[in-house]
């Protein structure tokens, strides 16, 4: 049995060896047998490789959720008011539909904050932004915290414009906009904002203070501080924070408010 | 020792390459690789005697000297282009800034927890180079140097060994991509270098007279676990040696032994590395990437649903990528946004192929071996690829992500071998043996000059 099977083996071998020999013979064979032998892997692979030159040059590809946003970002650019709709909405629609499929990507809630800027649905476009802080906050590469803060920052902003003077509606509405485990110190900003507007000082000044320890050079913080001061009458605090307003965003209009109360 | 075997391959390929290589590590600004500030943490942390991350406050990631942080920090995220380079004299400047060791803070980070084998040349010769010079920028290029030193004397001994091809695999290992990766602090540098001389010692087992001994597979595992320490993702091709045939080995006992030798190879280094790293239970590591969703069972199930629409995807990103791939195998730099000229690399492609096919035939190489082993090195590529499909990509996505033509380029030896190779001779002159160092040393002077306009600015 023993010697049976070494037999086998044995022949196996030589089998083994003698194709490998012949086949390795170049000449073997004649015309196209000869030819393929030698050139049939180096034609494929110059075929190959003009593939791969070529091909780029057929057919781009993308992801769904990033058409989606390229037509709604693309809508700012048509004129046609008609036009300019139904791209946006065809632009919405896609991105609704990949994030029914796709909910746990937070880039496409930044795009599609982005779509609801173009729409201006502040509400809509705070709770996407925030919905992208939640799942995608926190880390080193490709974060999308600075974009999706700046989104909701903007559409907050825009909700706030018509009640930064009614403190308990404006303050509730910045409340809702926290997402627990993202900073956002624009936040700070705005309470002291809405404080300074609806009259509250005290509680106007401290906060932009905080603010301003870690935004020193932000001009709507310092416009607001001075205007505080002005407004309750300490000229020469508000005058101080005028010439910083003034060395960082001189050529704003809204200073002159500042001057005239200066002025006074 | 005569002029000719002072001047053969190996030699010429020590001597390019660590002139060229030298060079590399200096002219590529400081942390300017792909996540080197990373790797470059790893090797660090590694130099300091800590085989694995840290932890504090329930977190994982590496005591670093702040001056060292700061330093790495200021170079990261530095978009060049025309406008925006590095004047020479910042770097002058910092070169000598101290590291102040005292001060110290624990960053939490991801990728921290990669096995440390890789950056053990780079570790070595940071704590070595430390002795001489210490500034942040200095370690740093240190590491480079380490690793250079390793990729160097592993292909010097792979081209050496090697019975054929040795031209080819010099052009390839001496390729502007091959020796950037070598003259940074990263896993490329050893995972190429094993993967170069696992392509020459299977070569050498093909070509060699006597049969193959088990000595000599012991050393093609060792490689192969050392390449498998370095970096995941190639060890389709450890079993090129499958295709070598059977009457070759001492007896079929060894043949055999072999894929077992290769299938430990292939799955144990990783296994070992999870274990340690699961007795010293780690808190989670920092995550790298929120902004999407990856997640290889949630995507497979995803395009599992379609799987007709999964190839269609799969062909027309390597239509539409291919060339971007095939660029970066040769040239491609920095945080991948700097590309050699394409004509460049075509050149270098067109001179691998022609020097494959003018290498002298002395023996014969069968299409039972090349094809099956070219058919599992693209098998290989292909499983990269659909790697990076599955798991780099976000879940659902179209286009693959963090695709890169490097990945490839360490195959680069047995794909324009097994491809390019005709069992006929046509140069007979000697000449060819002095045109491929000079080759590889003009385009190396090129390379030079061109990250060093890139980068920096000329005055």
């Amino acid at each position: 049995m023993k010697n049976k099977a070494k037999k086998v083996e044995e022949r196996v071998e030589t089998v083994d060896f003698q194709r490998d020999s012949v086949s390795s013979i170049p000449g073997q064979g004649k015309g196209w047998k000869q030819f393929f032998s030698q050139w049939a892997l180096p034609l494929i692979g110059v075929f190959l490789f003009i593939i791969l030159l070529i091909g780029s040059k057929t057919r781009s590809i993308e992801h769904p959720w990033t058409i989606g946003d390229l037509y709604a970002d693309s809508s700012k650019r048509i004129q046609d008011p008609v036009l300019k709709k139904k791209v946006l909405e065809e632009g919405g629609d896609i991105l609704r539909k990949q994030l029914a499929v796709h909910p746990y990507h937070a880039r496409v809630w930044v795009m599609y904050g982005h779509y609801f800027i173009q729409k201006e649905d502040w509400d809509s476009c705070i709770y996407a932004e925030k919905k992208a802080l939640e799942l995608g906050s926190g880390t080193v590469i490709n974060s999308i915290e600075e974009m999706a803060k700046q989104f909701l920052n903007y559409a907050l902003n825009k909700k706030l414009e018509p009640v930064f003077k009614q403190k308990e509606v404006a303050l509730k509405i910045i409340e809702d906009a926290v997402v627990p485990g993202s900073t956002n110190i624009v936040l700070i900003k705005y309470r002291g904002l809405v404080y300074v507007n609806s009259g509250d000082f005290e509680n106007g000044k401290t906060t932009l203070l905080k603010y301003l320890t870690l935004k020193p050079r932000d001009p709507d913080a310092l416009y607001a501080m001075s205007l505080n001061y002005l407004n309750q009458g300490m000229k020469a605090e508000g005058n101080e924070y005028f010439i910083k307003t003034q060395q960082v965003d001189p050529n704003n209009p809204r200073n002159q408010v500042l001057i005239n109360k200066l002025n006074q | 020792m005569k002029l000719a075997q002072r001047l053969s391959y190996h030699n010429l390929f020590l001597v390019i390459g660590l002139f060229f290589g030298l060079k590399m590590v200096f002219v590529n600004p400081p942390w300017q690789t792909n996540d080197a500030d990373r790797h470059f943490y790893n090797a660090y942390n590694l130099s300091e005697g800590h085989l694995g991350p840290q932890v504090q406050n329930n977190q994982c990631g590496f005591v670093l000297p702040d001056r060292l942080y700061g330093t790495v920090i200021e170079f990261q995220m530095v978009k060049f282009s025309d406008s925006v380079k590095i004047n020479h004299d910042v770097i002058r400047d910092i070169e000598d800034r101290p590291l102040e060791l005292e001060k110290t803070t624990f960053i939490a980070m991801p990728n921290c927890t990669l096995p440390p084998f890789p950056y053990i040349p780079a570790a070595i010769m940071i704590k070595v180079g430390s002795i001489f010079k210490s500034s942040p920028v200095w370690l740093g290029w240190w590491g480079r140097i380490g690793s250079l030193f390793a990729f160097l004397a592993i292909v010097y001994f792979a081209i050496k060994k090697l019975p054929h091809f040795k031209p080819a695999l010099m052009l390839i290992a001496l390729s502007p991509m091959a020796l950037y990766q070598a003259a940074s602090v990263s896993y490329d540098s050893l995972s190429f270098a094993f993967l170069f001389l696992l392509f020459a010692l299977t070569i050498a087992y093909y070509f060699q007279e006597g049969k193959i001994t088990t000595r000599q597979i012991l050393i093609l595992f060792l490689v192969a676990m050392a390449q498998r320490f370095s970096k995941e993702g190639y060890y389709l091709v450890f079993f090129s040696f499958a295709f070598i045939p059977v009457s070759k080995f001492e007896n079929k006992k060894l043949y055999f032994a072999t894929f077992g030798l290769m299938l430990i190879a292939a799955f144990l280094p990783s296994q070992l590395w999870s274990m340690y790293l699961k007795s010293l239970h780690l808190p989670p590591e920092l995550p790298l990437q929120k902004d999407f969703l990856f997640d290889l069972s949630k995507n497979l199930a995803f395009h599992l649903k379609d799987p007709f629409h999964m190839i269609e995807l799969f062909v027309l990103n390597i239509l539409s990528q291919g060339r971007l791939w095939v660029h970066g195998s040769i040239g491609r730099f920095g945080f991948s946004y700097t590309l050699l000229p394409f004509a460049l690399v075509l050149t270098y492609i067109a001179a691998i192929i022609f020097t494959v096919m003018a290498e002298k035939k002395e023996k014969l190489m069968s299409m039972r071996f090349r094809f099956p082993v070219l058919l599992l090195v693209l098998a290989n590529c292909f499983a990269i690829v659909l790697i990076f499909f599955l798991a780099i990509t976000p879940v659902g996505g179209y286009y693959i992500h963090g695709m890169q033509g490097r990945y490839f380029t360490p195959l680069l030896p047995f794909l324009f071998v097994f491809l390019f190779y005709t069992p006929v001779n046509f140069i007979q002159s000697d000449w060819f043996r002095w045109a491929v160092p000079l080759f590889t040393a003009i385009v190396l002077l090129y390379t030079i000059n061109f990250l060093d306009n890139h980068f920096y600015y000329s005055f």
